[in-house]
Parts: structure tokens; C-alpha cells; sequence
């Protein structure tokens, strides 16, 4: 009997698979693996270049073969399958970010369930005949460039155009409110309280416009106490208000401390630094920056472009 | 409160740099890291080769600055970090040549623009892509990354190594993989503290199986690694750089959990059973009737009773 057929096939191992054994350590989701069992240093440095070869080859075909046993789907350019998930631990480039809080809205639109809806962003504007964009500059359907307003009655300002110019101004106070608002809700306690409540002082004071004796009265004060000596040994001006200076600091008493408080006044300070949410210091800060926008919208009007032909001339108002 | 003037300032930005910002944010899944290839102030042939190629292996998330730079990452990181913020790299490949160290190689991660690891390397017998004839692989295809050794398992600067280049060479991570677009390996063995790196492009074959069988070509570059100096970041940084969003933890399952084989097993929770409103059979004797005058039960009836 011959054997030796059946002795060949046996022998014929196929060609994907390796003659070393499997003891690899797969990360399949980086398409990594780790085979730390294989080397003989001695006989392995004989010929180097050609046993990592060998040695690569094999992994290689493993790896690959693992991914070959997962069930894909077949497109025109050839099998996609799904990798799993990388399981080596590897750092992130950035820190997770942090959640953003949500804003009045936000929150109020989370519980009814609203959701956002798509909206173009061109629409029809009919009195130019021609599609404009929703919001921005030169916007379709824009208020402020109507040149004539039909008076149906229900005018009651003086000059509408002025009323409606002020009307826009209260929207963008609103605004700038709200979204500070929103930034003070999102911290937490006595500093939300705190900043609420200058916010709200703020923008009451934001609609009055400084007449210019007041800017120059304001502008005066400060140079008033700009000297060294704020202002001591200067030339008085006739009439010239007494300027009020700022508190003088209250030291503790050396020879008779203040033991009750001693202990409370350095808890405080400990407080102060290690709590970096109440920093009233730079609250201030923060209000003057909110501050000095709108004194800047309020002082400076938006110039008109210098092509003063193309101004479209003001239609006389109609009479009631 | 500094943080609500972070926030206006940012609020404030416009057009462009309002994008840059953007673009700056921090993502929930990060994809890729980009890396710059540095060049130091004094730099061989070699080095200057071998930090082209490496780039190209890189490329496309890779910027090459391969002017002279007055910078010694070990002493004085602060320039490299200012790098990464500008081109927004967060792997950085740094090759010089100096008498003490000669074809000096340091590959160093940043976490939040701050330096984290850097290990440094000595390159010794180095041969470029270019001077291997034939086949190369494609730029953007995800490589296979193999390591050969077994301080890569046990030996702690090494199986940062190992983490580092998977960080470096793994290319996006994706959740789909085309078969077809594999072709290019990566092999890093390790003999007598010298790591040898190199890198094949493969070849499918068919065998008339489900499975292909896998030919290399070397493609270069090929050099040998010798460790210098290192530094690792600590565990709290570590621990910190390895944060996994909420959204994207897995919620653990209560009362589900597998058996040894592999089955599910659940686990059910009962109230206690209220016996007073369970409902048994209960025999005619028992039962309330409306009529006036209850009868007996024959004995009959009590024998099938107990049989049931």
C-alpha cells in the first residue's frame, strides 16, 4: 500500500498558515501585535535582517488572519469589515472637554423637547424682488432700509425711523444681557448672584447716553487725581469740585490685635485663593470689558459710508 | 471669574481667528495627532535623512521644520511646546548631532501642549527609503504595527516604546477597515537592548482559502535604536491623559453578567410573595357558597381532592 500520497498531504500545511505557533498578543482595533516568546538572541543575530523578516512575515500573517476571520461586507474596492475597539491605552492629545452649561433656552427647550429645525438661509425679500440672506449684512427683508413707512394709524413715535433705530439698539442690549446672563447662571452661588446683580445694574444704566458735559465731567474727575500727589498741590480751578478720594486702607491695631476676627480674616484670604470662583477682583474686570462695549455702541454712532451721493434722500415724514 | 473673561474675550473673536479657536477646541473622540519633525541646531546627514523619512511615513498628519533649531528638548522644553500650539502637533520627532551624542533621535508626546514622555535614541546603521528598490506603500493607509521581543512586555521603557509608537505610527483610529488597503508594516524587534526598526510593504497573495498569504518587501527606512535618556510622565498625568468621556463609557449593566462559558446570565429580583391574595385551588369544602344550608362533602369528592 502507498502511503506516501496521503503522507504528502499531510504534511502540505496551507499556505496561510505559519509554522510558528500562535501565542501572539493582539490589539486588533490598532492592527498591533506583541510576540515576545520567539526570539533567540544568539541564533537569531546570525542574520538578522533575514530572521525579522521571517519572524515579521509570520506575525504578520497571523494578525492578518485574524482579521481575515472577521465577517465583512463586500464593496467594489473589496472587504470592509468592522474593527473592534483599540485596547491599548493611549493619551489623549487635549483634556476631555469640559460640558458646556446650557443657557435659559437651552434648558427650557430641553424639557418641552423643542428641537431645532432647519432653516434656508436665503429667503424671498419682496420689496427688492430678489432672494436675500435671513440675517447679516444687506439681510432680505430689512426693516431699517424701507425708506418710506405707511402710517395705517398706529404710529405714535415722532419720527419712526429714530424709534425704530433705538428699537434695534434695545434688542442688541437685551442680547448682550442675556448672554451674560447666561455666563453668570453657569457658575455656581454667591458669584452668580454677584455677577447677576451687576449685570442688571449694567444694562439699566446701558440705554441712558451720557450727555457730553457729563463725558467731559467724568473725563475731568480722572484727571483730576492723575497727578502724583492726586491732586494736592495743583492749580483749583474756579469752582472746581472737591475730589472725593478712595477709602483709606484699615490696618489691624499691632499693640491691640483683634484675636476674634484674627483667625476668621486668615481662613478668608486661605479661602479667597483656593476658591478660584469668587474672585470679585476681576469681576470688575469682567463688567468693564461688558461696560465699555456698550459705552462704545452708546458714544460712537456707526459712521454713514462717505459716499454721501449714494444715500438714499429721506422721504418728509407724513403728517398725522 | 476668570474664566467668564475667558469666555467674553473668546466671545468677542471674529472671522478667522474665531475658526482658529474653533479648530483649537478639544473633541470629544480625537481621530489622528499630528507630529513636526524638528530639526536641532547642528544635525548630520543622517539625522536630517532620517527625519525625512520618518515624516514621510507620517504624512499627511505631519509638518517637517527641518531649519536649524537652538532647542534641547531634555533641558528647556518650553520652545517645542510653543510649536505644538502653532501648528497644532501634539507628537514631535527631534533629530541633532552633537559630539557627546551623536545621530541623537528623540521622540517626545505632549498632553495639552505640555511636554509629557520623550525618549531619546542613538540611530546606527541607517539605510533610507530611497535606497531600497521597489514597491512603496501608500501614505495614508492604517500600517500594521508588530513588535518582536519580549522586553516590549516586561521591561517598562520599553513597553512605552511600544505605546508610543502605536500613538505615533497607528494612523487614524476608524471603525471600518478596508482588507484591500493594507499594505504597509511596521516591525520593531528588540535584541540585546537595540531595537530594530523597520518597515515592508506587503503583498496578498491568493491560496484559493478565505485567507491570503502575506509576502513583505522592505521598503526602508531600516535603523537600529539604541536607548539614551527618558522621561516619563507620572501616573496622575497619565491617568489624567487617558480620560474617557462620559458619553462614551459603557454603562454597566446591573444584574446581567457572563458565566465561565460565555452565557448570559441574568438575575432576577422578586418582592416577597403576599400569600394572602395568592391564588391556590381550594377543595369544594372550603369554598363559600350562597346557599343556605351547607351540604357535606361526600367522600368521593375528597379522594380526587388529595390525588390532585
Amino acid at each position: 500500500m502507498d502511503v506516501s500520497s496521503i503522507l504528502n498531504k499531510a504534511e502540505k500545511k496551507p499556505l496561510h498558515i505559519p509554522e510558528k505557533n500562535d501565542d501572539l498578543q493582539y490589539d486588533i482595533g490598532n492592527l498591533t501585535t506583541l510576540d515576545s516568546l520567539s526570539i533567540n538572541s544568539e541564533e537569531f543575530l546570525k542574520d538578522v535582517d533575514n530572521n525579522i523578516k521571517d519572524l515579521t512575515r509570520d506575525n504578520a500573517q497571523l494578525l492578518i488572519n485574524k482579521l481575515f476571520q472577521i465577517e465583512g461586507e463586500l464593496t467594489d474596492t473589496g472587504v470592509v469589515i468592522q474593527l473592534p475597539d483599540p485596547t491599548t491605552k493611549i493619551p489623549r492629545e487635549k483634556p476631555v472637554p469640559e460640558e458646556k452649561p446650557l443657557t435659559k433656552w437651552e434648558k427650557f427647550a430641553r424639557e418641552k423637547g423643542i428641537k431645532k429645525r432647519k432653516k434656508s438661509r436665503k429667503v424671498w425679500d419682496q420689496n427688492k424682488q430678489q432672494w436675500g440672506y435671513r440675517s447679516g449684512y444687506g439681510k432680505a427683508n430689512n426693516e431699517m432700509d424701507e425708506v418710506i413707512i405707511e402710517d395705517k394709524g398706529e404710529i405714535e413715535a415722532e419720527d419712526p425711523f429714530l424709534q425704530r433705530k433705538q428699537n434695534k439698539q434695545k434688542r442688541i442690549q437685551q442680547q448682550k444681557k442675556n448672554e451674560l446672563m447666561n455666563i453668570a447662571r453657569s457658575k455656581n452661588g454667591k458669584v452668580a448672584k454677584q455677577t447677576e446683580r451687576v449685570i442688571e445694574d449694567l444694562s439699566k444704566q446701558a440705554g441712558k447716553r451720557l450727555t457730553r458735559k457729563q463725558r467731559l465731567q467724568k473725563m475731568f474727575r480722572v484727571v483730576q487725581q492723575s497727578t502724583a500727589s492726586h491732586g494736592l498741590f495743583d492749580k483749583r480751578v474756579k469752582n472746581e469740585p472737591k475730589v472725593k478720594l478712595s477709602k483709606k486702607q484699615q490696618f489691624n491695631s499691632v499693640t491691640e490685635p483683634d484675636l476674634k476676627n484674627e483667625t476668621k480674616n486668615h481662613l478668608d484670604v486661605l479661602d479667597r485663593i483656593l476658591d478660584h470662583t469668587d474672585v470679585s477682583i476681576n469681576l470688575e474686570k469682567a463688567i468693564n470689558q461688558f461696560k465699555d462695549t456698550i459705552d462704545d455702541a452708546d458714544i460712537k454712532p456707526k459712521q454713514q459710508k462717505k459716499k454721501s451721493k449714494s444715500r438714499k434722500p429721506r422721504k418728509p415724514k407724513k403728517k398725522k | 471669574m476668570q474664566q467668564v473673561i475667558k469666555k467674553i474675550k473668546k466671545d468677542n473673536l471674529k472671522g478667522r481667528a474665531k475658526r482658529v479657536m474653533k479648530k483649537k477646541e478639544p473633541q470629544i473622540v480625537e481621530v489622528v495627532k499630528s507630529a513636526m519633525f524638528v530639526s536641532g541646531n547642528k544635525t548630520s546627514a543622517t539625522i536630517r535623512q532620517t527625519l525625512l523619512d520618518l515624516y514621510m511615513l507620517k504624512k499627511p498628519h505631519a509638518i517637517h521644520l527641518s531649519r536649524k533649531h537652538d532647542i534641547h528638548p531634555f533641558d528647556d522644553e518650553v520652545p517645542l511646546e510653543k510649536y505644538s500650539y502653532t501648528y497644532e502637533c501634539s507628537w514631535f520627532v527631534f533629530g541633532s548631532n552633537t559630539k557627546r551624542r551623536p545621530n541623537n533621535l528623540i521622540f517626545g508626546r505632549l498632553f495639552d501642549y505640555h511636554v509629557i514622555e520623550m525618549m531619546e535614541f542613538q540611530v546606527e546603521d541607517y539605510k533610507s527609503i530611497s535606497e531600497f528598490e521597489g514597491q512603496k506603500c501608500q501614505n495614508e493607509s492604517k500600517p500594521c504595527l508588530i513588535f518582536n521581543g519580549e522586553e516590549f512586555e516586561h521591561k517598562f521603557e520599553y513597553q512605552k516604546f511600544r505605546n508610543m509608537m502605536i500613538d505615533l505610527y497607528r494612523g487614524k483610529v476608524v471603525s471600518s477597515l478596508n482588507l484591500a488597503a493594507i499594505d504597509k508594516i511596521f516591525s520593531f524587534t528588540i535584541i540585546n537592548n537595540k531595537i530594530y526598526f523597520k518597515v515592508y510593504v506587503s503583498q496578498l497573495k491568493r491560496t484559493g482559502t478565505k485567507f491570503p498569504r502575506i509576502e513583505l518587501v522592505e521598503m526602508g527606512p531600516s535603523m537600529i535604536l539604541t536607548l539614551r535618556r527618558t522621561k516619563f510622565a507620572t501616573e496622575d498625568t497619565m491617568k489624567l491623559a487617558t480620560q474617557v468621556h462620559k458619553s462614551l463609557k459603557q454603562k454597566k449593566k446591573k444584574n446581567v453578567s457572563q458565566s465561565n462559558f460565555g452565557d448570559i446570565v441574568g438575575q432576577i429580583h422578586l418582592d416577597q410573595q403576599n400569600l394572602s391574595s395568592i391564588v391556590t385551588k381550594r377543595p369544594k369544602a372550603l369554598r363559600r357558597t350562597k346557599r343556605k344550608t351547607q351540604e357535606k362533602p361526600n367522600d368521593n369528592e375528597l379522594e380526587k381532592e388529595k390525588e390532585k
